[in-house]
């Protein structure tokens, strides 16, 4: 029997059920590590970091969730700022130059089509970091645009604002190899 | 998610980004990290035993041996003044600390 997140929230408040707490980790974990690590621009292990105190706090906090919102928007509000401590006292989240730089992935792959998305992944790391939380809330977690408002704690016409501009520096960073218009 | 007006192409290559990250043993960190939520001693619990401790304290004092409280010799050597009074001032200050506590507690 699969229980929604509301019956393991419940179960959380009420028995203070840590494996309750556990399954909406379980269900949860893969897109905050995700969306943390692209923040991050591909700190795997600070993005983990992050993303363990995401859920920590959730747990501490969670007589604060309202219910009306979903439990995911919930828990990116709590990673984003999570992330934008960090990013306080850590200089290499501002804009750097990643020109000289080539993974060995992006040097290995063979089909164009792969190249491209490990290019767009090189890409996201040179947008600003807001225009990069808004792309990624709402292109690769399904949010809508006043949901990634609600999770960034801006107006919705910033969320929109740096989801065209991050779009827009994205294509150009891709059109020299790919022609992308 | 909001639709665009036009279909812009860097949209479904950003769709399709796989996203999907393994556990590996992440979530069972997280459960064993988990601290308790609530505390062990309740604000209500604290007070109780405050105020239950004042009731016993007020009860078993002394306070017909009680010498007067003479400023004079509270302070000299072999007080007995500062003897016989230390107690119930060190009493009142951990009934009052236990209070404060309780007070202050976050729920």
């Amino acid at each position: 029997m699969s229980f929604t997140d509301t019956d393991l929230i419940a179960r959380v408040l009420s028995h203070e059920d840590g494996n309750a707490f556990g399954e909406l980790v379980r269900r949860y974990q893969s897109p905050v590590r995700a969306f943390l690590t692209r923040m991050t621009r591909g700190d795997s292990h600070l993005a983990d970091d992050l993303a363990q105190e995401t859920f920590l706090k959730a747990w501490k906090k969670i007589s604060s969730y309202r219910g009306g919102a979903r439990f995911s928007t919930w828990l990116f509000g709590i990673a984003i700022n999570e992330f934008r401590s960090a990013a306080r006292s850590r200089k290499e989240f501002i804009a750097h130059d990643f020109s000289e730089e080539a993974s060995e992935a992006e040097m290995a792959a063979t089909d164009s089509h792969t190249r491209l998305r490990l290019d767009l992944t090189e890409a996201l790391k040179r947008i600003s970091s807001e225009e990069r939380a808004a792309i990624l809330l709402c292109y690769q977690n399904g949010l809508s645009h006043e949901e990634a408002a609600e999770v960034l704690a801006c107006p919705l016409g910033t969320v929109k604002t740096n989801i065209l501009r991050g779009k827009e520096k994205l294509k150009r960073h891709l059109a020299i190899d790919y022609e992308f218009t | 998610m909001n639709l665009p007006e036009t279909p812009d192409p860097i949209d479904k290559l950003l769709r399709e980004q796989d996203a999907h990250v393994p556990d590996d043993g992440f979530t069972k960190r997280i459960v064993s990290a988990l601290p308790r939520r609530r505390p062990k001693f309740p604000r209500l619990v604290l007070l109780a035993v405050a105020i239950g401790g004042a009731a016993v304290a007020a009860y078993w004092m002394p306070w017909r041996n009680l010498p007067p409280l003479d400023y004079s010799e509270l302070f000299t050597q072999n007080s007995k003044v500062l003897s016989a009074w230390l107690p119930f001032v060190a009493v009142g200050v951990a009934l009052i600390a236990t209070v404060w506590t309780a007070l202050r507690r976050k729920e």
